[in-house]
């Protein structure tokens, strides 16, 4: 515990830099309008800010990386409750309480409310980022190929269950054509271009940046200019501070939200939006006044935005302890990671334990940024929304293909981001989520390495990936995913705990899932 | 255009706003009749269902195709092609389901989806997609790497914006602003974006 927090005043003294301090003001700042921006999302944001900064020295890029991400995820709530349009998916159950708060005119209020919410959200979900990695990565050191294995299925297997939950047959599909576009290119074990068809590129496979960069960019961009000109907004005035009993009031919610939001991070696969939906069920719950959900709550709000933040320093954990990303913009801090040459994984804490301290001293840098630009910048911030998008989405997709190409300079990388762009609005159109493709694209050589090394130390055998004991918790997590995905289990289990309670269980009407 | 503003009372920790609302708003995801929201409908999943067993066989195929290596001993599972067969015969088996219940939920019907596809072609989500298919493919693969990146990219910008916004500027005037907005727009999007990336961030560009 001292040398955590011995770790973690040095991490804070070292960023106490007037140039970090800078990047952290920018990243922050330029996260925040990348969250506002409804057809700008957080991934995209990170991808091309990834590529950017591929020169920069390790520490500054990561601390850019992750003032962006805490900023974009907060920034989505803007636009959310002004336009009841969240700028990134993450924030749309912010929209619920957020859009009715303001509709009632109480914008200020609710503007206020959610920061505060995002800020101390982050702040929970930080101090749980001190608190667990540690703990994790000396529970991941027994991790073998075996549990690597599962935990690639898991990630994939759980973010197509609950980022289309409406079709969860559909994210699975999705997750898995991303696994088996991960199989393009040299194979770990007999370095065979696997689908290369005598093709040069083809060899080093599908990079992940320029896949995320269509996935997440073009696709993006073709599915806002397909529709009509959303709404803007006109104009401002006057700054927004909460009350501070406004918020105190509600301290019970965000800590419940914080380590809610935290935990669905956690989940390799699930993202901020499932740390916002499930803090906010949570919230109405418990909740004195569940019928003011949906109508304007300022709890409702507050346990949304909470869960939502708290989810991004909750994601970062298993990058950091597994090398498995959270979500899908945290696998993008995972790439970024990889590049500047950390070796994120179980022994992260053996070989450089003042990095992850590092890490959390920048969460709570890009939360102290995010308090001070959320409450006093609000008027010039929301002329961002003003910028029409005929003229924004160009500039975008220009950014796109400098991303693409900037990792390896390779114009065929401009070409995998126009075919996945294309491909990712396709498969969206079909109703297929993208998360769990970027996650199967992420997690595929994971899969194939620990699949193949472990049946090689077993000779064939799959006995150890179903008994030994992590092993065996992670495959019946994935099973019971598989079959709760099902109209008849569910069902079954209602009626099996019925017989076995003797009385009618009544469920809580939960929001809807949306990925 | 329908406008709505959040009023203040002048209350000086809330804010004064008006948001100008345009013909359609929110992109909603819509659900076939009777399935829950966001499931597409049956006739289409029987497509869907269809590419998906085609395409997870043909990557099992494929990597079927793949050496096995058996004269250097190497064992099945340590074969290339085992695990994107696995992951074929997956995505296949997952196509085959969609395949089955859009034909319980009377996908076999194609005639009563009752889509015109002539309509949906000529719709204006259609052309609006088509223009965007023509030039930013025309860009990122026509241009790019072709001529230096700047005027690839003033040329898309200011083409993008044009074919956008032209209808917007119905008198004379406002087509010479348009063209003088966008040509600028276009000229300081490539100039700031050459320059920060080349000489700030130290990336190359194509």
């Amino acid at each position: 515990m001292l040398d955590g927090l011995q770790h973690l005043g040095v991490g804070i003294l070292s960023l106490l830099t007037v140039t970090n301090l800078f990047h952290v003001a920018w990243a922050t700042l330029l996260g925040i309008c990348v969250g506002m921006l409804p057809g700008l999302t957080a991934t995209l944001g990170l991808t091309l800010m990834a590529t950017l900064t591929f020169h920069m020295d390790a520490s500054s890029a990561i601390l850019i990386l992750i003032c962006m991400y805490v900023g974009s995820i907060f920034g989505g709530s803007r636009s959310a409750i002004l336009l009841n349009i969240p700028g990134t998916p993450a924030n749309a159950a912010v929209a619920l309480d957020g859009f009715p708060l303001a509709r009632q005119g109480e914008v200020g209020k609710a503007m206020g409310i959610a920061t505060v919410g995002a800020v101390l959200g982050t702040i929970v979900g930080m101090l749980c980022l001190a608190f667990l990695a540690p703990m994790l990565a000396e529970v991941a050191l027994e991790f073998r190929s075996f549990e690597f294995f599962w935990l690639a299925v898991l990630g994939v297997v759980i973010s197509g269950r609950l980022t289309s939950n409406d079709d969860p047959l559909k994210g699975w599909i999705a997750g898995f054509i991303g696994l088996l576009v991960a199989m393009v290119g040299q194979d770990a074990l007999q370095a065979y271009p696997r689908f290369g068809y005598g093709n040069t590129e083809m060899r080093a496979g599908f990079q992940l940046l320029p896949v995320m960069v269509g996935v997440f960019g073009f696709a993006e961009l073709l599915a806002v200019m397909k529709q009509p000109v959303y709404a803007s907004v006109k104009s401002t005035s006057a700054r927004v501070i909460p009350k501070v009993r406004e918020v105190v009031k509600h301290w019970k919610t965000i800590i419940r939200s914080g380590i809610a939001g935290t935990f669905m991070g956690l989940i390799p696969g699930v993202g901020e939006d499932m740390g916002a939906w499930v803090s906010y069920a949570l919230a109405r719950s418990r909740s004195k006044e569940p019928e003011k959900y949906g109508q304007g709550s300022e709890e409702g709000l507050i346990s949304s935005q909470a869960g939502c933040s708290a989810a991004v320093p909750g994601a970062i954990i298993p990058v950091l302890t597994l090398a498995i990303p959270g979500s899908a913009p945290a696998a993008v801090l995972l790439a970024a990671l990889l590049i500047h040459g950390v070796r994120p994984g179980p022994l992260i804490m053996i070989e450089s334990p003042g990095f992850v301290f590092e890490v959390v001293a920048m969460v709570l840098f890009a939360s102290i940024a995010i308090l001070v630009f959320g409450l006093l910048l609000t008027k010039p911030l929301l002329k961002v929304l003003e910028v029409p998008r005929n003229r924004l989405m160009p500039v975008v997709f220009v950014l796109c293909a400098v991303g693409a190409f900037a990792v390896n300079s390779r114009l065929f990388d401009v070409w995998v981001m126009l075919g996945f762009g294309v491909f990712g609005f396709v498969l969206r159109e079909l109703r297929f989520p993208m998360a769990p493709l970027i996650l199967g694209v992420v997690l595929g050589p994971i899969l194939d390495s620990n699949l193949r090394r472990g049946l090689t130390l077993t000779d064939g055998s799959l006995g150890e990936f179903f008994t030994r004991p992590i092993s065996a918790i992670l495959w019946i997590t994935i099973l019971l995913t598989f079959l709760m995905g099902t109209k008849w289990f569910p069902a079954l289990l209602g009626k099996s705990w019925a017989t076995v309670t003797g009385k009618n269980g009544n469920r809580n009407g939960d929001p809807p899932l949306t990925g | 255009m329908p406008t709505e503003s959040y009023n203040n009372n002048g209350d000086p920790s809330t804010l004064d706003i008006e948001v100008v609302n345009s013909d359609s708003v929110t992109p909603q995801v819509e659900g076939a009749e009777g399935l829950p929201p966001g499931r597409l409908r049956p006739q289409t999943d029987l497509f869907v269902g269809i590419g998906l067993m085609l395409f997870g066989a043909a990557a099992s195929f494929e990597s079927w195709r793949m050496p096995r290596f058996e004269h250097l001993n190497v064992q099945i599972f340590q074969a290339p092609g085992f695990v994107p067969g696995l992951l074929g015969l997956t995505i296949a088996a997952f196509g085959l389901m969609i395949l089955v219940r859009s034909l319980r939920e009377g996908g076999w019907q194609l005639a009563a989806a009752g889509t015109d596809i002539g309509t949906n072609l000529r719709s204006i989500e259609a052309r609006r997609l088509a223009i965007l298919f023509v030039i930013t493919l025309g860009y990122a693969w026509g241009l790019v790497g072709r001529i230096p990146f700047w005027a690839a990219s003033f040329v898309f910008v200011l083409a993008f914006i044009l074919l956008f916004d032209w209808r917007e500027a119905s008198a004379h005037s406002k087509q010479v602003r348009l063209l003088v907005t966008a040509s600028l727009q276009a000229a300081i999007t490539a100039v700031v974006i050459s320059f920060v990336f080349e000489y700030i961030f130290r990336v190359r560009l194509p």
